[in-house]
């Protein structure tokens, strides 16, 4: 088989066209079932926050602790077809490690972060954290897809909005829009 | 020089083979998931994953989640060195003999 130089540059711009698309696809499933997840905690909590005030102080450690047992859940029912093969499961072992550790260095920056810019009021910590999480969806689609970074550009605009526009319903807002969208946004990545 | 590979120089049997190779060895890739990525019809998907099931390069298998058929495929050894060597290969006409 004789094929031209033209052929072959097609060829292989075909295959990394392939690649990019299944590793954007893989990326949307992996991810959408978190967005879903912590959507509802988004939801439920910043509701609680408006609609339950006497409860306030208990809202997000409690939908918190289930968005991160429900998300340790997650990764384990998504990995554990994969760890049949020794490869994968070493594999994941060190992705679980690395996200491990990447929690824990987020989780230092807000403390650090925290103590710089005291004293903060509840609404400007809640607008904060939830910034840096559309910010940091934005720069994960920079990497894996368009329709992730969308998401983080949407989501930021709705939090900015909300926080500079509406000072009776933030929280509202932050939970039954913010929250909705993100929830929404899991649902449209599952079906990339 | 490695030579070109019959079965995968194809365009879609290529594209099918490029997408599986993107995930990591024996992890399978469900048959809806894969028509999505390739934007290919059911049929053309099916003729093309039968070819390359016949040469031995993918493995497929048929489950039911429920009551709903599952399709999952998944690229072999041997198809995962063919499509090696035939990137090579492609490597090689670009970067090799200009009088091609």
């Amino acid at each position: 088989m004789n094929m031209s130089r033209d052929d072959a540059a097609q060829a292989l711009r075909d295959i990394g066209d392939t690649h990019d698309r299944v590793r954007s696809l893989q990326a949307y499933k992996n991810a959408a079932p978190y967005f879903m997840i912590w959507g509802a905690v988004w939801l439920i909590a910043n509701s609680a926050m408006d609609l339950l005030p006497a409860n306030k102080g208990w809202a997000w450690p409690i939908a918190s602790g289930l968005g991160v047992v429900a998300s340790v859940l997650t990764g384990w029912l998504q990995n554990r077809s994969r760890m049949a093969n020794p490869e994968s499961r070493r594999f994941g072992r060190l992705m679980g490690r690395r996200f491990g550790f990447s929690f824990l260095a987020i989780l230092g920056y807000f403390m650090a972060a925290g103590a710089i810019l005291a004293p903060l009021a509840a609404r400007e910590v809640n607008a904060f954290i939830s910034l840096f999480w559309a910010f940091a969806y934005t720069l994960a689609g920079v990497w894996a897809g368009w329709r992730m970074a969308a998401v983080g550009v949407v989501l930021a605009g709705l939090i900015l909005f909300g926080y500079f526009e509406l000072h009776s319903h933030y929280y509202l807002w932050m939970g039954m829009v913010v929250g909705g969208a993100l929830f929404l946004a899991g649902l449209w990545l599952r079906k990339a | 020089m490695d030579t070109a590979d019959e079965i995968i120089h194809q365009s879609t049997r290529l594209k099918i083979v490029a997408a599986l190779f993107a995930l990591t060895t024996g992890e399978q890739m469900e048959f809806t998931a894969l028509k999505a990525a390739l934007n290919a019809t059911d049929g053309n998907l099916g003729t093309h994953l039968a070819t390359l099931e016949t040469a031995g390069y993918l493995k497929i298998e048929k489950d039911f989640v429920g009551r709903k058929p599952r399709t999952r495929v998944s690229l072999t050894r041997s198809g995962r060195r063919a499509f090696e060597r035939h990137v090579s290969y492609l490597r090689e006409i670009i970067e090799g003999s200009p009088q091609r």
